[in-house]
């Protein structure tokens, strides 16, 4: 029983990043299309002007600034699709919240956007490191938010609010908004409790009176079963 | 023969606007559309195109269900999908769909086999419109 939960954990989060990873290569192969497009824009203009002819500089300078525009957004997409990636180099390290999380906000932000959702998110400045498993504690987040993202309607919001708690980190995610029955409905919040239970976090849900929901996880460090103390 | 009307609709408005100038400086009479409801409320204007370029996933009413509605109200209308989308082509034909595009070309589209599709949709559309299909 054990190993079929672990599988299906894994399928889960294998599921997960293939969602991402559909979307993110989607909205890569549109920058290049733009840059492509763009670069061929320049060079029609290069046949079409006439020998001697003055080129027409600042029409070039708004194109290659699209260019330039379109390279950062898709160079800055890779720099966080290499991060994210790197997180499931080691099952356990010392790992800053902030950063781990803003990784995934980085790469849900695109699905937020396309369905006119608000993605908010603030941090603590002084959060302590903690020792855990970065990339499962990315997959609890993605299982809140990627039905979220589902469910809310255009002018949603969601808000992620990250405290430090002592020496531990309180993940807060506040979903507000109308909610609409999703196509796709894979179960990705009944592996929360699984994935909580793993990262020996603690899970708290509140729906107020409107039907907005808080759901709170709240994380530390843990035991290091590699440390030799000795 | 007359001008080739292309309408691009892509939610990528430098994508739209440029493609849509690339294809004007090859002789088209090409417009730029940023959303699926504009292109058909400028289809219903009688502002009609000869070939639409069409973006397969668009917010709101993506480019399956826009076919459907240019098909319905012209079927000689001819649709090319514009996809980055790797599942763009096997969508194509689905059960759900009455109507099928012209053609999907992926993205980033190469400027020369797009203006020969669109060249061959116009000769469909204008067999079409000779035996009096749709007009």
């Amino acid at each position: 029983m054990k190993s079929q939960r672990k599988g299906r954990l894994r399928e889960m989060q294998l599921a997960s990043i293939g969602k991402l990873m559909a979307g993110l290569s989607h909205e890569f192969k549109n920058h290049l299309a733009i840059i492509k497009e763009l670069n061929g824009l320049i060079e029609d203009l290069l046949l079409l002007e006439e020998p001697g002819q003055s080129p027409d500089s600042e029409r070039y300078k708004k194109i290659t600034s699209g260019i330039n525009g379109r390279i950062t957004e898709a160079a800055e997409m890779c720099r966080f699709l290499s991060r994210f990636s790197h997180r499931m180099d080691q099952p356990l390290s010392s790992i800053s919240v902030t950063d781990v999380l803003q990784e995934k906000i980085y790469l849900l932000r695109r699905f937020a956007q396309q369905k006119k959702v608000d993605l908010i998110s603030s941090f603590d400045e002084d959060l302590p490191a903690i020792f855990n498993n970065p990339s499962l504690l990315q997959f609890a987040i993605f299982c809140i938010i990627w039905p979220a993202l589902e469910l809310l309607q255009q002018g949603g919001r969601i808000l992620i609010t990250v405290v430090r708690k002592g020496q531990s980190v309180k993940i807060v995610v506040n979903l507000k908004g109308a909610m609409e029955k999703p196509e796709d409905e894979t179960p990705w919040e009944d592996m929360l409790p699984e994935v909580l239970q793993i990262l020996e976090a603690q899970l708290s849900r509140r729906i107020d009176q409107d039907g907005n929901e808080e759901v709170v996880i709240t994380i530390s460090s843990i035991e290091n079963p590699y440390r030799d103390d000795t | 023969m007359s001008t080739v009307k292309v309408l691009v609709v892509d939610d990528e408005i430098e994508f739209a606007t440029t493609l849509a100038e690339r294809l004007n400086i090859r002789g088209f009479e090409a417009t730029a559309c940023f959303c699926t409801e504009d292109a058909i409320a400028l289809i219903h204007a009688k502002d009609i195109p000869d070939v639409v370029l069409l973006d397969l996933k668009m917010p709101h009413m993506d480019g399956m269900e826009a076919l459907e509605e240019i098909k319905k109200y012209n079927p000689t209308i001819e649709v090319i999908m514009l996809t980055g989308h790797g599942g763009g082509i096997p969508l194509i034909g689905a059960a759900r769909q009455k109507h099928s595009p012209f053609d999907c070309i992926m993205k980033p589209a190469d400027i020369n086999d797009l203006t020969a599709k669109i060249n061959q949709a116009m000769a469909k559309r204008q067999t079409a419109i000779n035996k009096g299909e749709g007009e």
